[in-house]
């Protein structure tokens, strides 16, 4: 393929005029930053959905090193009418990676804006730009000398809080609500103009990082999985130091346990007692730390419930493993270790393991460290239990109520199980609601499997819609089909949203189910 | 090429089984017939890949002095190693095949650090077949159908099919049952796609994967990838 015969266009846009935009953005951005040749592409196509790559395939790659680079972006974008799918590290996996919507739109990648612009470490804020990874946000902190944790996300090294929290990702301290602890947003508009949001609309103000609302409606909310804008800058809140950290775990044998223990935790959640994201870790999921299925079985379909006994009889693995911490002073954590354990003791089923009695268990390990905003890998271990390449999030949320997780674990591994997939599953617990956060993993090159896992992906909409229970994510190749559970009144207010804001739909049409071509 | 000394180290372990397999009788032949690679090659391997015919078909075409074998994993000492190559501005040719995780990690790596990937495939083998989902590029053109043909002649039963979503023509699918007795050849397929990544440019006619022997077959799920740096 030479340059000027591109295989693949965006959407509407004839061959020409897309050269014409090609050579712009050339012009804007250097050569070395459009990026058209298949190899520079493929990178971009990891999918782990259960459809064909080339409904994914971008038609170009963009990377811009500053807000005056998106700005023009935008600009030759608005002229020939082309889509621009926006990256900020482009790493969430089941969710749907870096590859675009649909098939042609340009990737605008924004690793390359990778500033720490600013951290005061007394208010412990930062100000950083997308392409930040928290790797290279927990490096300068402990460069400087900060007293400051992050929270990042499972796959943490290599992914940022731009793109973590515009997605409305979560962590596992107490700072988990990623968007909750946001403050601050630049915006470059459609129409090539720069929002500050909050206080930043006001010149010289020292306030854009600490205090949220400004003034008039709260903007930045529809600057999260949207397609309203490209944030360019935003402000979040890091954690100081506690001086004693106590991660423990509590296994439970059961089942059925998953209704007691979060009665138990609820309070103490909302109490503030224990203050992190608390998980509540199903079998399969913590496993897939050191087990995969092929060490027990290679038939095809679910995986037994005498096979998944196995495995919690042989690695010691409870049906639920809850993950807590303590933080705070030597006293406070004392008082609040006191409440955990009588609540535990009260209950009467129950294995306390603190980090003394976990000793070297990679499990234990891998959960402290997602507690105490340290870097692992080790969730990378879920693509492994059955491989292939498969991954989807479905995350419903939950009432943080015992008889809700209980109907949504059977619904889901009734349908899951009935497509020959295995229920491999969490809850995070945020005070009142628990993200019930399911990873349907299948095996990519058995076109068969796909299929199922696509039909099995599409009933677990369906039937958790059918109960009142909507997700809070969704990979790509869902979007549309989620903004439907939320009813017709949102998609028209989005749409007319993406109307006022977007006129040319050019920004990510199909995030989110906004798009003005549907 | 060293990575660090950490994975330097490693691939001196691995190294002396790579050498032994380059003592291979016959070898020779192979490399006059597929045209010497005088690049340095880096093959990335994870769990049982290492002891299969992949680093065998490897070392058919890439000179002991040019090839450095490593074993992946997802811990953070690798992340920090790979990175660091992948951003020495250094030349180089990548290849693997490793588990889906390691896959998922290094990809993802690759193309944050810019790196180009002519080549990205997905493989699921048990005894006596295989799966192939495969996507490619210009630079790969023709390795799908070589990998293919090679499959075909190793008598296992298997499914290929190649993806070229930036091609002007289509993608297409092999298939093939096993025939009698093939189970026992079952990982030549690995041996093959070890040729065709370190030479893609090379003439596959001229050279059979060897059998097996006594190793046992390759069998799970592996994703294969070539990066240039």
């Amino acid at each position: 393929m030479t340059e000027q015969n591109y295989a693949i266009l965006p959407p509407g846009v004839e061959s020409q005029a897309f050269h014409n935009a090609v050579q712009q953005f050339r012009q804007l951005l250097g050569n070395e930053n459009v990026l058209v040749k298949q190899e520079q592409l493929v990178p971009y196509m990891k999918i782990m959905m259960s459809v064909d790559e080339a409904g994914h395939a971008a038609s170009a790659v963009l990377t811009a090193t500053n807000v005056e680079q998106v700005q023009g972006v935008v600009r030759i974008c608005n002229e020939h009418k082309i889509p621009v799918w926006t990256v900020s590290t482009g790493h969430n996996f089941g969710y749907g990676t870096a590859a675009p919507h649909h098939r042609g739109q340009i990737i605008l990648d924004l690793k390359k804006m990778n500033k720490i612009i600013e951290i005061d470490p007394d208010l412990c804020t930062a100000l950083v730009e997308p392409g930040v990874t928290y790797q290279q946000l927990a490096d300068h902190i402990k460069e400087k000398g900060y007293k400051l944790w992050v929270d990042p996300p499972a796959p943490s090294a290599i992914v940022g809080p731009v793109g973590n929290t515009l997605d409305r990702g979560i962590g596992y301290t107490p700072y988990a609500e990623h968007f909750m602890f946001q403050c601050g947003m630049e915006v470059v508009l459609a129409n090539g103009k720069v929002l500050r949001t909050g206080m930043g609309g006001v010149r010289d103000s020292n306030t854009w990082q600490v205090f949220k609302w400004g003034y008039g409606p709260y903007l930045d909310g529809i600057f999260t999985q949207s397609n309203f804008g490209i944030v360019t800058k935003m402000g979040l809140w890091l954690m100081p130091q506690p001086d004693v950290f106590r991660p423990f775990a509590v296994k439970f044998r059961k089942d059925e346990d998953i209704k007691d223990l979060v009665e138990m935790f609820r309070p103490l959640s909302i109490n503030g007692i224990i203050p992190n994201g608390v998980v509540f870790a199903g079998t399969l999921y913590e496993a897939s730390v050191t087990v995969r299925r092929s060490d027990y079985t290679t038939e095809k379909g679910a995986t037994s419930k005498d096979v998944i006994q196995r495995i919690r009889d042989e690695h010691n693995i409870g049906a639920w493993t809850a993950y807590g911490a303590l933080y705070g002073t030597h006293e406070q954590v004392e008082v609040n270790w006191r409440i955990v354990i009588d609540s535990i003791k009260k209950l009467g089923k129950g294995e306390i393991i603190t980090e003394d009695h976990a000793g070297n268990d990679p499990a234990f390990k891998y959960r402290a460290d997602l507690m105490r905003g340290n870097m692992t890998l080790t969730e990378f271990g879920l693509y492994n239990w059955r491989g292939g390449g498969g991954s989807m999030w479905f995350a419903p949320l939950s009432q943080a109520k015992g008889s809700e997780t209980v109907k949504q674990v059977e619904l889901a591994t009734r349908i899951l199980n009935k497509h020959g997939l295995d229920y491999v599953g969490e809850f995070i617990l945020t005070q009142r609601a628990l993200h019930h956060v399911i990873d349907v993993l299948f095996d990519r090159t058995d076109t068969e499997e796909m299929s199922r896992a696509h039909d099995c992906f599409a009933e677990l909409l369906g039937e958790f819609e059918k109960n009142g229970y909507g997700v809070y994510r969704v990979n790509t190749a869902f979007m549309d089909r989620v903004a439907n559970s939320f009813g017709p009144v949102q998609r028209e207010v989005n749409k007319t949203l993406k109307r006022a804001l977007d006129p040319n739909n050019i920004l990510a049409p199909g995030k989110s189910g906004i798009d003005l071509d549907i | 090429m060293h990575v660090t000394r950490r994975s330097f180290i490693k691939g001196i372990a691995l190294g002396g089984f790579a050498g032994v397999l380059m003592a291979r009788p016959g070898r020779a032949l192979a490399r006059a017939a597929a045209g010497v690679q005088s690049r340095p090659v880096l093959a990335l391997v994870s769990g049982a890949v290492e002891r299969s015919a992949f680093l065998q078909g490897i070392a058919e075409t890439v000179p002991g002095e040019f090839l450095r074998v490593q074993r992946t994993d997802h811990g953070m000492g690798f992340v920090r190693d790979f990175n660091q190559l992948l951003r020495s501005g250094q030349p180089t040719r990548i290849i693997g095949l490793v588990d889906d995780a390691s896959a998922a990690l290094i990809v993802e790596l690759a193309r944050a650090s810019g790196a180009r990937v002519p080549w990205l495939g997905y493989h699921a083998a048990s005894s006596g077949h295989s799966r192939h989902r495969l996507l490619s590029t210009e630079s790969t053109r023709g390795c799908a159908m070589r990998l293919g043909r090679q499959l075909s002649a190793c008598g296992a039963g298997f499914s290929l099919s190649e993806q070229r979503p930036h091609h002007a023509e289509t993608s297409f699918e092999l298939a093939a049952r096993p025939h009698n007795g093939a189970a026992g050849d079952s990982d030549r397929w690995a041996a093959a796609l070890g040729f065709i990544l370190a030479a893609p440019d090379a003439e596959l006619s001229a050279w059979m994967p060897p059998s097996v022997g006594t190793r046992p077959p390759l069998a799970g799920n592996f994703v294969s990838f070539a990066i240039e740096t």
